[in-house]
Order: C-alpha cells, then structure tokens, then sequence
C-alpha cells in the first residue's frame, strides 16, 4: 500500500484531491494532510509517506523550503509539486531538490491521475527491482554454505 | 514703422546702406565742388570783366575826348565863325562857305569815326540836308527830338539815333556843341555824328556779353542800352558809388529786389574817370556757373563710373558677409529631425565658424537628445504595456481559475476541469512574463491547448493533424502566430458547423520557416481581402500581418488561398531564428534599407 500526504494551505484543494485519488486503483492509503509547509514537515516526519503532494505558495513555511528541509534530513519521499502563477522561478530550485513532478495550476483531475500513476508505477518498478535484489541476496545467502563447502573444499 | 535694421535682410541693409553713402558723399563732393567753382568762377570773371570794362571804357573815353577836341577846334576856327557871322552879304557868305565846307569835309574825311557833321544856323546859305556836312536853319533845331539836351548846355552827348545821308541812312551818337563867338555871341549849334560802330567795336569786343553804356546822367547812350536798362538796374545804378565793381543781380521781371522772378546774373561795372559815363556788362550766372557746371558734373560723372565698381565691390562684400549667416538661416530653418542635416561649410574660423560649430553641436545634441527622448518614450511605452498586463493581475487569474477548477472538480465536472487547466496553460504563454519571441513548440504547445479546449467543446467532431519537423520546434517565432491562425479557422472557416479537420504544418527550407494552418471549412470569401481592411473581422491576420511585417518587413510573406478541395490555407515564410533576437525586431528590423 503507497501512503500519500497532501500539504496546502486551501481546505477545499484538501478535500477536492482527497476525493479525486482513485485510491483503490493506485493501490495507495491517505497518509494525512497538512495546511501550511511547518505542519506539513512535522507531518512528513511522522507519517513518513511515499508520495507528498504539496502546494509552494503557503503561510509560515513555503513549500520548498519544506522539501529542503526534509531533504537534509534524508526524506526520500516522492514530491510532486503544485505551482501557482508567480512560482515560476521556483521551477529551478524544485528540479534541484530532486521533485518527481512539477505541476501548474489549475491541474486536471486527468492530471493528477496521471501523475500519480506514473509516480506510483515508477515506485512499482523501484519496489520490484528490490525486491529481485532482496531475492537474489537471499539465495546468495541460502547457497552460501554449499558454495563455501566446495570452495574450500577445492582449496 | 519697425526698425529697418530689425525688419531688412542684412545683404540689403549692407548694400543699401553703403550705396547710399557712397552716392550721398558723390553728391556732396559734386555739390560743393559745383559751389567752390562757381563761386571762384564768379570771382575771376567779374576781376577780369572789371579790368576789361576799365580799358575798354577808356578807350570809349579817348573816342569822346577825341570827338569833343575836333568839336572844339570846329567850334573855334575863325572861318567859321566868319562864315556864321556874315548875314548880309550873300557872295562872300557863298566864298567862306565853300571854304567852311572844304575845311570840314577834310575833317569828316580824315576821321574815321566821324559819319557827318550837322551846323544849325542861323540864315544857312545852301541848305544841304543830306549832305555830309549839312548847313540848317537854326528853328529847326525845336523839331530835333534831342532839343531839351542841347538847349540845356553847352555841348551834350545825344543817344543813338539815326540820320540820312547822300550815302545812305546811318546809325550814330552825336555830339552837340553851341558855337560862340570871341564876344561869347551865340551863333550856332554843331552836332557831330559819331558812326555807332565807333562805339560798338569797342562795347562788342571780347564778347558777346549784354553791355551797356550810360553817360553820367545815367542816360543810355545806344539803342542797345536802352532795353537792356530795366527800371530795375537803373534803380540799382543809381545807388552805385565806387568807382568799379561787381555785384549779384536779379534781372529781368518786374517784382521787387532778390525775388525769385528773374534770373540770376552778375553785374560789372566801371565809371570812366573825367566824365562819369559809365560801362556795364551783365552775365547771367548760367553762363558763368556753366563750366564749373560742367566740372561738377564730370566729377559726378567720373563718381558715377567709380560708383559702378564700388556698389559691385559692396555687393560682393555684403554677399560675403551675409552668405554664412544665409546658410545658416537656410539650416536652421530646414532642420528637421531624421532629415540629413543640410551641410554647413567648415572652413570658417572666425566668428562664423563658431556660429557653425555652435550650431553644428546644438544640432547633434538634440539628435542625442532626441533620440534619448524616444528611448524613454519606448521604454514608458513597454512600461505601460506592462503596466497594463499587470492590471490584468495574474495572480487573481490563476487563484480565480485554480478555485474554479476545484469548484468543477467538486461537481464532478472533469471536462471543465480540463478546460481550465487547458486555459491556465494558454495565459501562461500569452503572458510568458512579457516575451515577444517564444520556441515554435511552445506556440504549437499553446495552439494546441486552444484546439483541444475547441475539441472539448466540439465532442471529438474536431480533427487535428499536425506535421512538424523536428527541425522546427526549437525556433524562434514571435508569439502568437499560429493559434490566431487556427482560432480564424474555428470562426470563419468553421462557421455554422458542427465538424471539421485542422491540418498545421510547419517546416524549414533555405533558412525559411514555413507555417501552414489549413482548413476544410467554407473558404475564403470572394471580398476577404476588402474586408480585411475594415475595422471589423479578420482582425487576427491582420494584426499578424502588422506584426510580422514590423519584425521583418519584406521578409515575411503572408498567403491567403482557397484550395482546390476546398476550406481555406494560410501560410506564413519568414526568415528561422535560431537565436531568441534582441529587443521588440529581428535582425532586418529595419526596413527601410
């Protein structure tokens, strides 16, 4: 199940994505949400989700300041981003800080779909790829006793 | 009236001021020349007139004297008086008067100046009138005109007159003696006939000046005399009390002293010494003035040839002096901004080459200043503009469709959601923070969220096919060329239908871009052309064409043409940029050249 955490400082944003993430679909759970970018880095702390989607433009904490903080301090959360009219010039900076998706308003619900798809499918493929390292290591470590046997019996 | 010097051209002034000067000094010079000359003129010729009437009044003196001597001795020969005293006795009156005769025709024959003799006496013996020596009764004497002279002294001098002769009629002045004898008995009177000429050779020498000749009772002695004495010189005559000298006069005319009537002359005269007769000569100053009358108007004349190369010499000198400030006139008054300045000589270094430089200057920096001033004006201009997207507020814009968004979303709307973020996308490029130039992707981005928002409306009745070269996506187009293109479509061309295909087009041949956006629709109508110039409708390509001719002037080509299969193709060639250009224009921003 993929977590995902919503950050804007717009109630109805809040319950609008809330309703349009075909959550069944995505296989994925609501990790919470937040109203300005301080409780959205408390809330990203806490619940640690896989997906964050957030706004930039929001009171006390703007939304890349968040995902700087939290990048120091080894988030590894997939971020897609939110931007208004006058958060062009942020574009740069969120390419820096690593966001998978950088979205300007207003957004489709095809949209949002689609991006979250795609985040979700990469996660997939991420998940999946471990999980064949995982399986790989794990029958390294099953054979192991055999192979040193026959190693060190050849020695 | 205004100043002259204020109100005249100055080559003008200059000239006309220096021709007049120079034709009032001619004329002073002339003038008192003419004065000087004639006054001195004057001087000289009544010296010389004066001196000349002395001798030849002298000379008129010796004639009487000479007269009155062979009157006397007349008078006093013995003969005579014998001849006068005998009464009685006819023969020995008869024998003395031949011998009378005789003695006084070798007289008359002997002078040259005596024309006859004339004896009044008493019981004449032969009355011979017409001879040369004529014997009368003495009561004839009453009938002479002359009478109240003679009878009033002893001798007289009569005034011309004339007498008759055996040989003829003749002009003479007379002299009359009385005749006494030794016992002072008065016997007779003679009258000596003087021929004119004797006098008149002498009045007539030298000149042919109106002279006159008086006695001493101011009587005129010839004929001559007599008209030329007005009432007026006798006046002036009378009051005459040196011996000789010279006075100005008015003659002629008959109003009073130095009036205008009449005319100017100069009056000589002399006295003779013993008897008073007095010799005149009067000049009119015509005469006198002519030659300095003539000189002064040599010299004018010889300042009038002077004057011709000193007025060409001043002409040349006033256009001299005038002709920079001319030019400078002529550039002021043609100085335009944008027109090439109308060149100024520099190879002035006086003042004038200062006013040119001044000027020069002067000119250049209200070209800098010009030029500065348009800048700015541009630059308020784009401010303005600025200014203006601004007031549209874009952050309202966006909050406004980011809530509406939601608000669709809320409904369950999708399609509206798209529609808006479709919209969002488009003022993105319209605004695109004020860019003029923008990527061909980024316009076919916006024209293609402008054709989907149409497919939304249209239910997939709308195709859309595009065939781009890669080539071209990364070019520099201005903005807004093609989706005006394509929104012309959807109006016009599309017009009262429900469906049809939008074909674009773009590619790059010869350093061209070529963009087409074609249409099935109804086609153009026969007067779009018309009516692309009124105020109304077709405002799209127009406001291209506007555009794309300011960027590029004859290097863009706009073509309108209805295929064959029918709709409507309008394709758009001008030069790829490669580069985002400078400022509002390309690189053939200007036109003109």
């Amino acid at each position: 199940m993929w977590r995902i955490a919503i950050i804007d400082d717009d109630r109805q944003v809040l319950a609008g994505m809330r309703n349009i993430i075909p959550w069944g679909e995505l296989n994925a759970v609501y990790a919470g949400e937040a109203e300005d970018g301080k409780q959205g880095l408390e809330l990203v702390r806490q619940a640690n989700p896989d997906i964050v989607i957030t706004d930039i433009y929001m009171p006390v904490m703007n939304g890349l300041e968040m995902l700087e903080a939290l990048r120091q301090s080894g988030c590894t959360s997939r971020f897609v981003i939110l931007s208004g009219y006058s958060d062009f010039e942020y574009a740069r900076q969120a390419l820096r800080l690593e966001v998978t998706d950088y979205l300007t308003k207003p957004v489709s619900i095809a949209t949002i779909r689609n991006v979250l798809r795609k985040v979700i499918r990469s996660l997939e493929e991420e998940a999946a790829e471990r999980q064949e390292q995982h399986e790989l290591m794990e029958q390294v470590s099953q054979f192991r006793p055999y192979l040193e046997k026959n190693v060190s019996s050849r020695l | 009236m205004q100043h002259p010097f204020k109100r005249w051209r100055i080559d003008i002034l200059l000239f006309g001021s220096f021709a007049l000067l120079i034709l009032l000094l001619l004329a002073a010079v002339g003038w008192g020349a003419f004065r000087l000359s004639s006054q001195q003129l004057a001087e000289n010729t009544s010296v010389y007139q004066a001196r000349l009437l002395k001798e030849l009044n002298q000379q008129l003196g010796i004639l009487r004297q000479s007269i009155e001597q062979t009157s006397l001795s007349i008078a006093r020969d013995p003969a005579l008086l014998e001849h006068l005293a005998i009464r009685r006795d006819a023969y020995a009156k008869y024998r003395s008067y031949q011998n009378v005769i005789n003695n006084l025709k070798g007289q008359v024959i002997s002078s040259s100046t005596i024309f006859s003799i004339q004896i009044y006496m008493y019981d004449p013996i032969v009355i011979g009138e017409k001879e040369d020596i004529a014997m009368l009764p003495h009561d004839r004497l009453q009938g002479e005109a002359w009478y109240d002279l003679a009878a009033k002294s002893d001798f007289v001098w009569i005034p011309e007159r004339e007498v008759v002769t055996d040989r003829g009629r003749k002009k003479v002045i007379s002299f009359a003696r009385k005749i006494y004898a030794p016992d002072l008995a008065y016997m007779g009177l003679i009258v000596i006939n003087v021929k004119l000429e004797a006098f008149e050779s002498v009045l007539r020498r030298n000149s042919e000046a109106q002279r006159l000749l008086l006695d001493s009772g101011n009587r005129p002695m010839t004929a001559d005399s007599v008209t030329r004495l007005t009432p007026e010189l006798l006046e002036v005559v009378r009051g005459l009390e040196k011996e000789e000298g010279y006075m100005p006069m008015n003659r002629g005319g008959d109003g009073e002293r130095g009036a205008s009537s009449g005319e100017k002359a100069l009056m000589v005269w002399s006295k003779a010494f013993p008897d008073g007769w007095m010799l005149i000569e009067i000049t009119p100053w015509r005469e006198i003035a002519s030659g300095s009358w003539r000189l002064a108007l040599t010299l004018f004349m010889l300042g009038l040839s002077a004057l011709l190369p000193a007025l060409l010499l001043t002409l040349y000198l006033s256009r001299q002096f005038t002709r920079p400030v001319r030019l400078l006139v002529r550039s002021m008054s043609g100085f335009t901004i944008h027109q090439p300045d109308t060149p100024l000589p520099n190879d002035y270094r006086n003042e004038f080459g200062s006013l040119f430089g001044g000027f020069r200057k002067l000119r250049e920096r209200v070209d800098e200043l010009y030029a500065a001033q348009q800048a700015q004006y541009a630059r308020q201009k784009e401010a303005e503009l600025q200014a203006l997207q601004a007031s549209i507020n874009p952050h309202f814009l966006y909050n406004t469709l980011d809530q509406l968004n939601w608000m669709a979303i809320e409904a369950g709307h999708e399609m509206m959601s798209r529609v808006l973020e479709l919209m969002g996308r488009m003022f993105r490029t319209t605004l695109s923070n004020g860019e003029t130039w923008i990527t061909l992707e980024e316009e076919l981005n916006h024209t293609l969220c402008y054709l989907e928002i149409q497919q939304l409306r249209w239910k997939g009745e709308l195709a859309v096919e595009t065939e781009v070269e890669p080539d071209c996506l990364t070019l520099y187009v201005p903005k807004l060329t093609l989706q005006p293109l394509v929104e012309n479509s959807m109006v016009h061309g599309f017009h009262g239908r429900h469906s049809g295909t939008v074909r674009i087009l773009a590619d790059v041949r010869d350093g061209r871009i070529r963009l087409q956006v074609t249409d099935d629709g109804v086609g153009l109508a026969a007067d779009w052309r018309e009516r692309r110039n009124r105020k109304t409708g077709g405002y799209g390509l127009r406001n291209i064409e506007e555009r794309l001719d300011a960027y590029f002037g004859i290097d863009c080509k706009i073509v309108a043409e209805a295929p064959e299969s029918g709709g409507t193709s309008v394709t758009l060639s001008f030069p790829a940029l490669r580069e985002k250009p400078e400022g509002g224009r390309s690189h053939v921003a200007d036109r003109d050249h």
